[in-house]
């Protein structure tokens, strides 16, 4: 098998690595790259824990092999913002969108792709646009809102529309 | 109380883990690295039930790249694990089990290497018969999976005279109840790094629910002292239940002692779903009657629990479910025979709601049939039974008086979701499209919380004054999502009066925090309470009276405070943390040892504390295909004082997922004791898509008067009265009464001709 | 994530720039190489070890004929193979041509996958959920095979028996759908019933083309159900009843019966034939049922 010289920008840096070409994207940033914000969960792109954007578009790290995105723009979590957080990761801190947090990196990045998508999402395009990050913590209620906040929706799925107790 | 953020108000709290989580920063376990660490694997059991003959390693330890080929004789120590009886092999001797048996582990220079050694590794079976059910394994000519046979534990509970007293209802209903092989599936699988140094301590860094038990459980494998064992147990991606017994840290510990290198081991989800516990599948039948008034007079009930290969919890969660059977109701002829059974599939254990899920969706079941047959409205039905506030527990138990079942049950009665469903009176259509079908429903139960009588409870923690100025506190607890961080940080800023940036909070170290008990059985905001109630006081007096010293105030004139202590009348701080731990040097330091609170009465499993929760929900079906949505969900939750309010949505929200999914659509699918649903592309967990339904919950906060124990877990009580509603909302809207779950499409399909006005063509 | 095998052992990967290269270089190889779209199926069956990683990839993100969406003879849209599904859902082309196809496409997967996830990948599956659709709008390929290229309908590549092995799949066209706009209403539906509300396999799907007329009369009907582990299957019986005649009730629960009786489905551990079967049959009666009272304008 004759390796692959794998040149891509990862957050914004150029890398170049000599790796087999079909070394899935996934090991290539946690194992090479040492970003393990993106996380390992099913491997077979069913959970999204390993979303990532590559040029912009939102695929699972997991099903990704090197020779699939040499050249390209890649962003992780780690790359989401620099110093402050990103409104996407302030609205999850705000409205509790992540429990034990394992599944928040992929979601946040299909959050984003999402809203990169549509701005002001309806909730049919949210449900659509996050049905392949599972969460088996939260129950997506706390996700949802998150969403909501950050397309200012204050009535969003899941969250009670009235304050007083029946 | 309707229970969220602007309700919530200023208790609202962000959770101090939550900047690391929601930047990719945090280092979970599993993402942990070593220089010149080496990657393990485990061989797992090609079949689910075999004699082991011989295991040939020599063409994997010849393989280049591999340091190390593990089998049965490389165990220093015990060879076996469990956590109440210690009965599965760490690696195979002579027979395997389950298809999740270990026989050997290798480790090698990377992940892909180990596993082609696996590969190399030569071991010859002798096929056993396989037993792939408890009915099987319960035949005469059944193969012994253990030496005392195939029956773990029975349970056996009895008052009054349920033979006759059947006789004297009104109605009587009978069925059979079964549900699924549920998966935890946790998104971070098993795993973590496991190291020796010099001194010859080994530290572990992988996931559990209890790391002092995983630590006793290491020194008897490893016949190593527990001293010269460090667990690090957190943070975890998810646990419920599933990490609490060991799974890598055997071979990760033998093979680091082996090679001399850390090792990582990280479950791939094949590997995790072959090797790892699930909910245990049950069977139970229910035989209940009701008098002319709808009260419930009589009650038997048969439990056939099918616990896989090996013990793990397998007794304790049928005594839970024994304790269960009776719900928070009033009756006074019953029997309960349970017997949980060794099957080789795979191994069942440990999963939130601990055998009160099963359970609960029988007795449930059961009352919506008698409301049925009587015509007594099923709410109504509940009512007319429900326990007293001082009533003894469902076992006749001692238990804390509480009035949560009144509670919950009025809570949901009173909710717009069941107001708006009764107006509407009767299944419901949808005007154009008449194989849609509206139907709600409604179930309640009482949930204990500890680990029940019999079993020792411990728990503690400790608080100081650290050297750098800290308010610290030390659990043994761990973090796997449930929120105990922010737990601990909201009590001891509500406390002290601090804020969070003065506190340091250490959980998960056995070297760093003394023992506070398992992360389980919705056990540790109780113990954290308990804890803290006694250590506060402590601290305070002595913090005030060294700053009484520094300051020249009298003590009875000093409160702590935001940053350090204040005057009682609102100036301050006057001293800081830092400044008093500068004058204390650390020694102001504090460790209490708590019990969690248990029945006085000897009967086994019992319970002391209880939550108790309704939940009320509204469904569609779509008869053209069998197909269930929930549309709206409405939880009552009596659990004392809500002590985070994000921490307690998201735990209610959670359970409420959880139980979505093994009501509609969760099996880990066996045939022949192998897995079919490998994968989370045939494990169909719930997505957003699946979780539409507006949720809304009511959070009673209210105790007993004199209750001293303040806020009771709630970790698990989402999870465990949902399924019930649903199927209740089924068979409102399409007269189907569902049995089994996961819900069957076949069983809610109908033909479109009998639905369109036209005559039914067959 | 692990592929478990000595990293020498790994598959070569080539990238050809043309479909002959391709094809003869997949010829050359036989069993050991497969080719590559997205990968998305490859690495599935990888990860669940029902298929042995190969010697060789054969990747076809260069080729040009496999790519883009354009209009084509007779108002056909012609895909690329390699066009991604999202490609194809975005596509204006294809929205106005045959928006029951975009709605099949919705619903296969999830959306980060749809970006990798090919038409082709879908289409040479055999079992793709797509299929069902593209069979209902009668569509055709071009495939090279044998040394050449190759136009034919769908429904004939997938019943060859004497199919070349190696055939590469480079071009689909899409027919438009009869939106009956002159001539009346459209019948066109997709149905996909899964095991959950998003991101399933399926258990079955089904796919309705054709038009009513003014008259009220069904013209081209075409009922093909599939998926869940079923070869596509066109659902004859129950087109004859319907084809040049009325909608009436009676005639409605007859066409029910026939798709039942005559959809072969398959049966797995999640299903059995006989509800896939009669799941069809509803979502195809309902459909119908909706518009039977249709009355031309």
């Amino acid at each position: 098998m004759k390796a692959l010289m794998w040149r891509a920008v990862v957050n914004g840096q150029a890398v170049q690595l000599s790796v087999p070409p079909t070394r899935l994207l996934l090991s290539l940033l946690r194992e090479e790259l040492e970003l393990t914000g993106t996380k390992l969960s099913c491997g077979l792109g069913r959970c999204g824990a390993c979303m990532v954007l590559v040029d912009g578009m939102a695929v699972n790290a997991c099903l990704v092999m090197a020779y699939q995105c040499q050249n390209r723009e890649i962003t992780t979590i780690e790359g989401l913002a620099s110093q402050e957080l990103h409104p996407v990761q302030q609205a999850f801190m705000e409205e509790g969108g992540f429990q034990c947090g394992y599944c928040t990196p992929g979601m946040i990045m299909s959050v984003q792709a999402l809203l990169g998508q549509h701005p002001e999402p309806t909730e049919e395009q949210i449900l659509q646009g996050l049905s392949g990050n599972l969460c088996r913590c939260t129950g997506y209620g706390g996700i949802l809102r998150a969403v909501g906040r950050c397309c200012n929706k204050m009535e969003s799925p899941g969250q009670a529309d009235e304050t007083s107790s029946v | 109380m309707l229970l969220d953020k602007s309700t919530a108000g200023a208790r609202w709290h962000l959770r101090p883990d939550g900047m690391e989580k929601v930047t990719g920063r945090l280092r979970y376990l599993t993402d942990l690295k070593a220089p010149g660490m080496l990657y393990g694997k485990v061989l797992r059991s090609a079949m689910p039930h075999a004699q082991l003959v011989s295991i040939r390693t020599a063409r994997a330890e010849a393989l280049a790249g591999v340091h190390a080929v593990l089998t049965h004789k490389d165990v220093p120590g015990l060879n076996r694990f469990g956590i109440v009886i210690p009965d599965q092999p760490v690696l195979c001797e002579d027979r395997v089990r389950y298809v999740g048996d270990a026989i050997a582990a290798v480790a090698a220079e990377s992940p892909e290497i180990a596993a082609y050694a696996l590969s190399l590794i030569e071991v010859d079976y002798v096929p056993l018969p396989v037993v792939d059910s408890p009915d099987a394994a319960l035949r005469a000519e059944a193969p012994m999976l253990h030496p005392q046979g195939n029956v773990l534990h029975r349970t056996h509970y009895a008052r009054g005279d349920v033979e006759k007293a059947f006789h004297a209802c009104a109605y009587v209903v009978e069925a059979t109840y079964r549900t699924p092989r549920q998966m935890h599936g946790y998104m971070e699988t098993e795993g973590g790094l496991f190291s020796w140094d010099a001194d010859g301590r080994l530290t572990v860094q992988a996931a559990t629910q209890h790391g002092y038990k995983d630590r006793m459980q290491l020194s008897r494998i490893l016949a190593v002292p527990e001293e010269r064992i460090r667990v690090i147990s957190s943070p975890i991606g998810g646990s419920f239940g599933g990490k609490d017994e060991l799974n890598v840290q055997p071979y990760g510990a033998l093979l680091a002692l082996r090679t001399g290198k850390p090792v990582k081991i990280h479950h791939t989800r094949r590997e995790s779903v072959r090797a790892g516990l699930k909910r245990h599948p049950m069977e139970v039948t229910m035989k209940t009657g009701i008098d002319a008034d709808g009260k419930l007079v009589a009650h038997s009930v048969r439990i056939i629990a099918d616990t896989g290969a090996y013990a793990t919890l397998g007794a304790p969660v049928l005594n839970f479910a024994t304790e269960h059977a009776m719900g928070p109701y009033r009756m006074d002829h019953v029997l309960v025979e349970g017997r949980s059974v060794f099957t080789n599939n795979g191994v069942s254990g440990e999963f939130r709601g601990f055998g009160g899920n099963q359970v609960i969706f029988a007795l449930e079941s059961q009352l919506d049939r008698l409301a049925a047959q009587s015509g007594i409205p099923p709410w109504e039905l509940r009512r007319r039974n429900l326990r007293q506030p001082t009533d003894p527990g469902p076992l006749g138990n001692t238990v804390m008086p509480t009035d949560g079942a009144a509670q919950v049950w009025q809570e949901i009665q009173t909710s717009k979701l069941w107001q708006a469903a009764e107006s509407e009176g009767g299944e419901k259509h949808v005007p154009g499209r008449p194989w849609l079908r509206l139907g709600f429903g409604a179930a309640m139960a009482m949930h204990g919380s500890g680990l029940g009588y019999g079993i020792p409870d411990p728990g503690g923690g400790r608080l100081g004054l650290n050297a750098e100025g800290k308010l610290e506190a030390a659990f043994s607890f761990e973090e796997f999502g449930q929120g105990i961080m922010a737990t601990l940080e909201i009590m001891l800023m509500e406390l002290f009066g601090c804020d969070a940036e003065d506190l340091h909070l250490m959980i998960g170290d056995t070297d760093k925090a003394p023992h506070s008990g398992s992360s389980t059985a919705s056990r540790s905001t109780t113990i954290a309470h308990l804890t803290l109630s006694e250590l506060h006081p402590k601290l305070t007096a002595a913090m005030l009276v060294a700053a009484a010293e520094a300051s020249g105030h009298d003590a009875a004139c000093l409160v702590t405070g935001r940053g350090g202590i204040w005057l009682e009348d609102g100036e301050g701080p006057i001293i800081s943390y830092r400044e008093l731990a500068a004058r204390t040097s650390g020694s102001l330091c504090y460790e209490a040892a708590v019990h969690f609170p248990v029945t006085p009465d000897p009967v086994t499993g019992a319970h002391f504390l209880y939550t108790c929760t309704a939940a009320a929900v509204r469904v569609e079906v779509d008869t053209r295909s069998g197909t269930v949505r929930v549309l709206e969900q409405a939880h009552a939750v009596a659990a004392g004082p809500v002590v985070n309010p994000m921490g307690y949505i998201g735990q209610i929200e959670g359970g409420a997922s959880m139980a979505l999914g093994y009501t509609l659509m969760e099996d880990a699918v066996m045939e022949e004791a192998c897995y079919r649903t490998e994968n989370l592309d045939t494990y169909m967990l719930p997505t957003i898509a699946d979780s539409q339904a507006t949720f809304r919950i009511h959070a009673i906060e209210e105790l007993p008067p004199g209750d001293p124990y303040g806020p009771r877990g709630i970790g698990e009580v989402g999870s465990v009265a949902l399924a019930p509603a649903i199927t209740a909302a089924i068979y409102r809207a399409t007269g189907r009464r569902i049995d089994r779950l996961p819900v069957r499409r076949e069983d809610l399909i109908m033909r479109l001709a009998g639905q369109t006005g036209g005559e039914e063509t067959l | 994530m692990v592929l478990p095998g000595l990293p020498e052992k790994l598959p070569h990967v080539a990238l050809p720039r043309g479909v002959q290269e391709a094809w003869q270089l997949k010829r050359s190889l036989g069993e050991r190489a497969v080719y590559s779209g997205g990968g998305t199926l490859l690495r599935t069956q990888w990860e669940n070890q029902v298929q042995p990683v190969p010697f060789q990839l054969i990747a076809l993100d260069r080729l040009k004929m496999l790519r883009g969406i354009h209009v084509s003879d007779g108002g056909m849209v012609e895909v690329g193979a390699m066009s991604t599904l999202n490609e194809c859902i975005a596509d204006p082309l294809l929205t106005r041509s045959a928006p029951q196809l975009i709605q099949a496409l919705r619903q296969i997967a999830a959306p980060a996958v749809r970006n990798l996830a090919t038409l082709g990948g879908n289409v040479c599956s055999w079992s793709g959920d797509v299929l069902p659709a593209l069979l209902a709008l009668d569509a055709e390929v071009s495939v090279y095979a044998e040394g050449k290229q190759l136009r034919l309908p769908l429904d004939a590549w997938l019943n060859t028996s004497t199919r070349d092995p190696h055939a590469l799949l480079c071009r689909i066209y899409v027919p438009p759908a009869a939106d009956g706009a002159e001539d009346g209403l459209s019948l066109a539906m997709y149905a996909k019933v899964g095991r959950r509300q998003a991101f399933t396999a399926s258990l079955v799907t089904v796919a309705v083309a054709g038009r009513f007329t003014k008259n009220g009369t069904v013209r081209g009907i075409r009922i093909v159900a599939g998926g869940g582990g079923a070869a596509a299957q066109r659902l004859t019986a129950a087109e004859n009843l319907l084809e040049g005649g009325q909608l009436s009730k009676e005639r409605l629960f007859a066409v029910s019966d026939a798709i039942r009786n005559q959809y072969q489905a398959a049966s797995d551990a999640f299903a059995g034939a006989e509800y896939r079967a009669e799941a069809a049959a509803n979502l195809v009666a309902a459909h119908l049922w909706q518009i039977k009272d249709f009355k031309a304008p």
